[in-house]
């Protein structure tokens, strides 16, 4: 470990709050945990900043994977750095009482599951979008800029994210690994506990039904 | 700088805009209370002593947001033991500052410190702001809610041509809403226009049906039906029935 951080800890919890904890490995995730739980109730009750940097600095790396592991299972595609910054958003403006916070849940339990239900709500709001809406602001006054359309590479995107997010979750799921993470059926196969045959039936059923809704998306949209 | 390296300071740096985007929020919620609770009263003596637990909730986790943002809010200007209404639009625009700072002016925050200047008697000053924000860009919601705002009180101030000329232009791009068109129907009983009620009390009718807040102007035009009826030479009955749907006429006719 390049750094100190149970020293830091040290610094920031103090000799007392420290207790037993005598090292300090962040790949471990029982340490992690005791550790993430100090910083992350002296950031709720002292307001104390250095703890929710620490507390970044620990958490992130294990957060990513989380985050990673989340994306692949639930077939998100954006980027599962966006479920780790939602995450620690979160954590920093969250000002509830105690009785409805996560006092007592486990901090990557915690994570974990916050994370799941983020993605989550992200699938589904991009799936509930319009696929062809335009891009930016709208405006409406007396000196009103008019209302910008997409061009047509934007809208094709656009028009891909959405319709890609309303396929059912098995073919978004292999769908995703294919051409996000550029993982090889066989990889595929092994990622999700499948025969290789039935990845390639997935993808290519999940192409076809890709290229047919954002077909039928981008031409509904030009009428 | 190390890929974990970038990932920290990018988090922390969500997390703290984060919590100063919480800050602003708490810091309009409480000023929207604040000038809530100096408009629900005329007297000086006003309800927030009484039950201040809705602003000294929002005290709490402004407290908790400015500790962990550092944003420093000067205390003195939180008159949360003044029971003056003066002292409550105080810490109204005390708030607003707060949000300023971190949200710019933002159109919420700029109508409710236009809200504020005008319970507080500066109704120069809410116009002004007003007519900076209506300047734009709004959304299409933001900008119809400031034009709103501006014909109550232009209308208020006497301002009729002014209103009016607003009021037409929105009525004309199909926003009918009841606070227009009422507006409006002042304004025409204050110049006398007996000429133009017909028409104004047909758009009120048509705005008061399927309005939200369609209860609370029945009840505004039927409060007023005995002023607006001396000013138009016309009968009370008359107002109600041409400016209400009928099934809100009952009780009056």
């Amino acid at each position: 470990m390049p750094e100190d951080f149970l020293e830091r800890l040290r610094e920031v919890v103090g000799d007392r709050e420290l207790g037993g904890i005598k090292s300090l490995d962040v790949t471990d995730d029982l340490q992690l945990e005791r550790a993430a739980e100090l910083l992350r109730r002296r950031f709720r009750t002292m307001h104390d900043v250095r703890a929710y940097e620490l507390l970044v600095d620990l958490a992130a790396d294990r957060l990513m994977v989380l985050a990673v592991r989340i994306a692949r299972d639930l077939g998100l595609a954006v980027d599962p750095e966006e479920l780790i910054i939602a995450y620690f958003e979160f954590l920093f403006a969250d000002v509830a009482p105690d009785g409805t916070s996560h006092d007592g849940a486990r901090f990557l339990l915690h994570a974990d599951a916050w994370m799941r239900e983020c993605a989550e709500a992200r699938v589904r709001d991009i799936a509930l979008s319009e696929a062809t809406d335009p891009v930016g602001p709208v405006h409406w006054g007396d000196d009103a800029l008019p209302r910008e359309s997409p061009g047509p590479e934007a809208a094709l995107e656009r028009a891909t994210h959405v319709c890609f997010h309303r396929l059912d979750l098995p073919l978004r799921r292999v769908l995703r690994a294919h051409q996000v993470e550029g993982l090889t059926a066989p990889q595929i196969a092994h990622e999700f506990d499948m025969k290789e045959r039935e990845v390639d039936e997935l993808l290519l059923d999940a192409a076809e039904r890709l290229d047919r809704a954002v077909r039928q998306e981008l031409e509904g949209g030009a009428r | 700088m190390t890929a974990h390296d970038m990932l920290v300071e990018r988090l922390v740096r969500a997390g703290k805009a984060a919590g100063e985007d919480a800050l602003a929020r708490v810091a309009y919620e409480m000023a929207r209370r604040c000038w809530s609770l100096a408009e629900e009263t005329q007297a000086r003596h006003i309800r927030w002593i009484e039950d201040p637990r809705p602003v000294a909730e929002s005290l709490d986790k402004f407290d908790a947001l400015e500790a962990r943002t550092g944003i420093e809010v000067d205390r003195s200007s939180l008159p949360l033991t003044d029971p003056a209404a003066e002292a409550a639009l105080s810490c109204a625009r005390e708030c607003l500052e707060v949000g300023t700072r971190i949200e710019g002016a933002s159109p919420r925050v700029q109508l409710l410190r236009a809200q504020c200047a005008r319970h507080s008697g500066d109704v120069d000053e809410c116009i002004d702001r007003l007519e900076i924000a209506v300047r734009g860009p709004l959304t299409r919601d933001w900008f119809l809610t400031m034009q709103e705002e501006l014909i109550s009180v232009l209308t208020d101030r006497g301002d009729y041509d002014r209103a009016d000329h607003i009021g037409q232009s929105l009525l004309r791009r199909g926003h009918h809403r009841p606070i227009v068109a009422f507006n409006l129907l002042i304004g025409l009983g204050w110049t006398e226009q007996r000429s133009r009620f017909d028409a104004m009390a047909t758009q009120l009718e048509h705005a008061l049906k399927g309005a939200p807040d369609a209860g609370f102007w029945e009840q505004v035009v039927k409060d007023e039906s005995d002023w607006l009826a001396h000013r138009f030479g016309m009968d009370p009955v008359d107002i109600v029935r041409h400016a209400l749907p009928p099934e809100m006429r009952r009780a009056e006719s």
